[in-house]
């Protein structure tokens, strides 16, 4: 058994290392190719011809765009857990904040009744969230580990009640009509209308590359040097001279600004918003997902989101053995996660240098067993 | 290498063949007859998750209305289309345009709560998909202008004011506690009564609704310090029947009014006999058609379960849209005609629909229910305030 992980282990690597020998040119190309058929990927005449892909028991355009949401919140999730190493367990809050602030300030259904477009507030919206992640973050990141986890899920929580029982952000009931982005067709037509999903698709999926490019280049400066220095040893960091607060917080902003930018696309496509859709269990899952994906890689998380959200719909209406695989869906989901953190506990598509971490400690435990 | 290339690829492909075989599964044969027959209806409401067991009671409601008519009609057989939405707005558009896709599916039952109607309705009425809800009550559905969406109940405006006038003229009462569990049903519902009943209401309080709450001892010292003879619980019966238990158990002998949402066997229960007695609950139902024909026998027969809340109001909706098909509708526009025009006896009311889409206020009419010895009886119809 463990001969057989190990070699598996080995293949990945070798795929790996011949990923990064490959020329440049040759990267670009294949990096072109994936993304292109990402934004055809939603078209029916390219998806028909694509077997077992698409969604049969849900639209897979609109299954598209959950899980183009999912990606981006997992990049961003990314950042907090993966290149920084602080454990939040309440990361869906921030897009609880994002979705409101469009929904409030947009909706007629709203007490403000401002009734400004949606891409007035998007902004706003994100600096909001941005403001939010900051004033967690000051009084909490002293702490560490399993006392932060716990402070960031009070976060959570507390976004969740309060959007369940303030008159102010109505509860169950929600804000109806929250107007959809700007644009029309030539036949004046919105170009972000009702039925057809695809648009908002494509708009995630733009910002998905936007800020998969941002986030690239700051995890290569020295913010990202920074970040994983406190992720290894911060006491070790803060010797060396690096203002660990100071990078704590600045992940903990950018991790909560892509949640929230999160957040108002999907007020816009979903034009309603209401308490039910911030749950716990949103904010597990999407850590799931990036753990699951390779935490500190993002290529790992944009896969380990992508794959959650789509798995979850892709179980509709396959029966095997007579039991609907759907109702059991987060049954799968732990026996995956458990075995995955047994075998694979680095993720799908690793981070070299956190692999090696958790090779050091195999080897720790070998020699101490 | 190359071998480990070749066999990843056969690992691959096999998987690929196992699941699209999986997909592939339950193709449905085409049935020969007219032109609406192989037609489908759907349910759309949560069938798994918390909220799943109003979702669960109306599915079955449908399923008998649609198995009644296929044995009525052997040669013409409807079939039905089960959409799964967890009751989370966030499932809701892409089910929703799934029941669009499917060219056969004609009319919809559901979806079962307000706020994944509010997601899902945009997408019904772009595409002119009739869809007839057993139990989103939220009166602000009807103000959107949908062409499509009809409601088989009265809304909590007409229910809410009705719970308010009881509780004033029956009961006579001079301090009212009013305790909702914060969902768009259940708070619209005590809104309604809190308005009615003004200065008479002494206090008030929050709970937790879907299970997420099991020990109400906080609300019940609150009623129990504030001396209310009548509590209004706006919810559902899971959270109905353990508040009831508990304030007997404390000694509280007020009585417990509540609507529809508590109007289930499991209510009764869950708080036990002796502290149900007495509970009064509103329903927008009428006894006479309570027990109309065998439906709770033959639903009993199909289900194994006794008919819950809204199991007759989604037998009803789905009869309507049956009755559509029957009538040669094959198409949607067709059906939502046919919807828009229809009038006739189900087993919980008569049904007409207004321009909005509202049942016919004429139509409505509540009345109140006690629970004695263990059973729900009517006990009188509330005269509209």
């Amino acid at each position: 058994m463990s001969g057989a992980t190990e070699r598996i282990r080995n293949d990945w690597r070798s795929v790996g290392a011949r990923w990064r020998r490959a020329p440049r040119w040759m990267r670009w190309v294949v990096l072109a190719a994936v993304i292109v058929f990402f934004y055809a990927l939603p078209n029916k005449e390219f998806y028909q011809y694509l077997g077992p892909i698409p969604t049969t028991e849900s639209n897979f355009g609109q299954v598209l765009f959950t899980v183009s949401i999912y990606v981006l919140l997992a990049v961003g999730l990314n950042i907090v857990v993966g290149f920084a190493g602080l454990l939040d367990l309440g990361y869906f809050g921030f897009f609880a904040v994002g979705a409101y602030t469009v929904a409030v300030l947009t909706s007629p259904s709203s007490d403000l009744k401002t009734l400004w477009p949606w891409l007035a507030v998007v902004p706003l919206a994100v600096a909001l969230t941005m403001i939010s992640g900051v004033s967690l973050g000051t009084p909490t990141l002293r702490l560490r580990g399993d006392y932060l986890a716990i402070v960031t899920l009070g976060f959570a929580e507390m976004i969740r009640i309060a959007a369940t029982s303030s008159t102010f952000l109505k509860g169950q009931r929600g804000f109806n009509q929250i107007p959809h982005p700007p644009g029309e067709y030539a036949d004046g037509k919105p170009v972000f209308g009702v039925l057809d999903a695809r648009p908002y698709y494509w708009l995630v999926l733009s910002v998905i590359i936007l800020v998969v490019f941002g986030v690239r280049n700051l995890t290569r400066s020295r913010v990202g040097r920074a970040w994983v220095s406190i992720r290894e040893d911060e006491d070790a960091a803060q010797l060396m001279g690096v203002p660990t607060f100071k990078f704590k917080l600045w992940a903990f902003a950018a991790g909560a600004a892509i949640g929230g930018l999160a957040g108002a696309l999907y007020a816009g496509k979903q034009n309603f918003v209401n308490s039910q859709n911030f749950e716990l269990l949103n904010s597990i899952i999407i850590l799931a997902a990036v753990i699951l994906g390779g935490s500190g890689n993002i290529v790992g998380a944009i896969v380990g989101g992508g794959l959650v959200a789509y798995l979850i719909e892709r179980f509709r209406g396959i029966e095997l053995f007579g039991v609907e695989l759907y109702e059991y869906r987060f049954l799968f989901f732990g026996v995956i996660l458990v075995v995955m953190m047994i075998f694979r506990p680095e993720g799908l598509i690793p981070n070299r240098r956190r692999a090696a971490e958790f090779k050091d400690r195999r080897k720790e435990v070998t020699v101490g067993g | 290498m190359r071998q480990r290339i070749a066999r990843t690829i056969g690992g691959v492909a096999l998987v690929a063949l196992v699941a699209s075989a999986a997909a592939c599964g339950g193709g449905g044969e085409e049935t020969a007859g007219g032109e609406a027959c192989g037609s489908k209806i759907a349910f759309f409401g949560a069938l798994t998750g918390s909220s799943a067991a109003l979702g669960i009671n109306e599915n079955n409601g449908v399923k008998l209305a649609v198995d009644k008519y296929n044995k009525a009609n052997p040669d013409c057989k409807v079939e039905q289309v089960e959409l799964d939405s967890q009751g989370s707005p966030d499932q809701a558009p892409q089910l929703a345009q799934r029941a669009i896709d499917d060219e056969k599916i004609l009319g919809i039952v559901g979806p079962a709560y307000s706020g994944e109607s509010e997601a899902a309705n945009p997408l019904f009425s772009e595409a002119g998909l009739v869809h007839i809800t057993a139990s989103a009550t939220n009166p602000t559905l009807a103000q959107q202008k949908w062409p499509t969406f009809f409601r088989a109940v009265g809304n909590d405006l007409s229910q809410g004011p009705a719970a308010g006038t009881y509780i004033k003229n029956v009961l006579k009462a001079e301090k009212v506690y009013v305790i909702d569990d914060q969902s768009a049903y259940g708070a619209g519902l005590s809104d309604e009564v809190k308005k009615l009943l003004g200065a008479t209401v002494v206090g008030t309080d929050k709970v937790q609704g879907e299970g997420k709450q099991t020990d109400f001892s906080a609300s019940v010292t609150k009623v129990k310090s504030s001396g209310a003879t009548v509590v209004f619980y706006g919810g559902y019966y899971q959270e109905a029947g353990l508040i009831r238990k508990q304030l007997t158990g404390a000694g509280v002998t007020a009585t417990l009014v509540a609507g529809d949402g508590v109007n289930d066997p499991a209510y009764i229960s869950s708080a036990g006999q002796t502290a149900a007695e007495g509970t009064i609950l509103t329903c927008p139902c009428q006894p006479a058609t309570r027990a109309k024909g065998t439906f709770a026998a033959d639903y009993q027969a199909l289900n194994g379960v006794a008919p819950g809340t809204y199991s007759d109001t989604a037998f009803d909706a789905a009869n309507i849209l049956l009755a559509g098909i029957k009538d040669g509708k094959s198409t949607r526009e067709g059906l939502l005609e046919f919807v828009k025009g229809y009038s006739g006896e189900g087993v919980s009311a008569t049904y007409k629909f207004t321009e909005t889409g509202e049942l016919d206020p004429a139509q409505v009419k509540v009345w109140a229910y006690k629970i004695q010895g263990g059973k729900v009886v009517p006990d009188q119809e509330i005269p509209k305030a």
